[in-house]
């Protein structure tokens, strides 16, 4: 073979098959550079280390999200000798390396999301409380799924759980969560909240949470979504485009419900203060009561007290006007027989009349009478 | 005017005010006075039985209203 022949177009060939046979796939890890998207579609990046720089080509379609140069990626591709442009290998997926990285990347993501308005605290909706059936996208083996169900049964009876069992790390993962809430979504019986959780891990392992696909899936859920991720330090994407996030699995049960017994004591503090209520209104109600007789005996006193005074007044009258007091200063009654004599004209020399004094009844007999001048 | 047992006590009250009027009209004749006198007791001494009647029935309705305000 050393001795062979070869015109360019078929070294680039007989090159390429073997590059293919050797190294069907290769991964390579390092810092990008000079990264750049041509057409809205191709992606150019160069791989460099200290000692070398390896040129790579793919599409946007493998971007795991908008990168940078000076970030560490990791990216599976095929090397290749393009006829034309030389060395390069073709990328299959990129995914960023290394924690400084992983960070890098989510942060621009997550400005590029932000931006898009998928944080927006007014999409936030209001979760059912409690909800009736839970659509829950977990791992049906973890401890996470283990715990949201235990606690959700210890605090509430009769929800209904339909578990969609899905990897929740590593590559298949995006793919699998957005499938499964499109999938609940999709349901004709669907539920109407749904949990998408897993226990903690290292920011590799929760990965599958910031990524874009995931993230847009949870945003654009129709049915109102919770995104729990145990004890993590940094918030991943999907929580922040969640309608609620919580902390752990299990938080996210005692988010979802309430807690019976809570309730109980909650129902009976009710109970209480109604009939407290209660009595205090009968309460007030006998008090006014009360108040109203109180007025109601001053006022009938009152008249009372009035109508006696009138009495005494008329009664002082009625003693003035007894003819009877006259009789005792000094003035005397005059008849003839029953006819009370008022005048002298009444009366002849000789007639007998009967006087009355207060304390007497007298018969006189008349022996002169003189009437007075102008009579 | 209806059929009552008896008048008001407005009504024996205004009696007796016309009763007190008439006697002290001058023109009043002396018999007719005492008549008129007499009259006026009769309506004194009713109107303060009147009266009594009205302040028992008051003390008696007191003591009921104080005995259920006590039950409260």
């Amino acid at each position: 073979m050393n001795d062979v022949e070869l015109a360019p177009s078929e070294f680039v060939a007989l090159l390429n098959q073997t590059l293919e046979f050797a190294y069907p796939s290769v991964i390579v890890q390092g810092e990008l550079a000079n990264f750049r998207v041509s057409k809205n579609r191709w992606v150019y990046f160069d791989l460099k280390d200290e000692l070398a720089t390896v040129r790579f080509f793919g599409s946007v379609y493998q971007l795991p999200g908008p990168l940078e140069d000076g970030m560490m990626v990791k990216v599976r591709g095929t090397p290749r000798l393009h006829p034309q442009y030389g060395f390069s290998v073709t990328t299959q997926s990129i995914t960023p390396a290394g924690e400084g990285s992983i960070k890098k990347a989510a942060a621009l993501l997550e400005a590029k999301l932000r931006a898009e308005g998928l944080f927006e605290p007014g999409r936030k909706r209001m979760l059912p409380y409690p909800p009736q059936h839970v659509g829950l996208v977990t791992s049906g083996e973890s401890a996470a799924h283990r715990d949201f169900i235990k606690v959700l049964h210890a605090r509430w009876g009769g929800v209904r759980i339909t578990l969609v069992d899905v990897q929740v790390q590593g590559e298949a993962a995006p793919a699998q969560i957005t499938q499964a809430i499109a999938l609940l979504n999709q349901a004709s019986d669907a539920p109407d909240v749904l949990v998408v959780t897993r226990g903690g891990g290292s920011a590799d392992d929760l990965q599958a949470f910031s990524t874009e696909q995931v993230t847009r899936a949870v945003a654009a859920s129709r049915i109102p979504t919770v995104v729990a991720i145990g004890h993590e330090i940094d918030i991943s994407l999907a929580e922040l485009a969640a309608d609620m996030r919580a902390s752990t699995p299990s938080n996210a049960a005692e988010l979802l419900v309430p807690d019976r017994a809570h309730e109980l004591v909650r129902l009976e503090h009710q109970k209480a203060r109604l009939t407290q209520s209660a009595t205090a209104f009968t309460t007030t109600q006998r008090q006014r009561l009360i108040a109203y007789i109180t007025r109601m005996t001053h006022l009938v006193d009152a008249s009372l007290r009035q109508t006696q005074h009138n009495l005494a007044m008329q009664k002082q009258l009625l003693t003035a006007l007894n003819p009877q007091a006259a009789l005792t200063r000094g003035y005397a009654l005059v008849y003839r027989g029953k006819q009370a004599i008022r005048s002298g004209k009444q009366v002849n020399t000789g007639d007998t009349l009967r006087v009355v004094l207060a304390d007497a009844d007298m018969e006189v007999v008349v022996q002169k009478k003189q009437m007075k001048e102008g009579e | 005017m209806p059929k009552s047992v008896q008048k008001s006590y407005q009504d024996v009250s205004a009696e007796l005010d016309e009763v007190l009027a008439s006697l002290q009209n001058a023109d009043v004749q002396v018999d007719e006075a005492v008549k008129l006198y007499e009259r006026g007791l009769q309506l004194v001494a009713e109107l303060e039985k009147r009266i009594t009647q009205t302040e028992n029935t008051i003390t008696k309705l007191t003591l009921q209203a104080e005995r259920a305000k006590g039950d409260s």
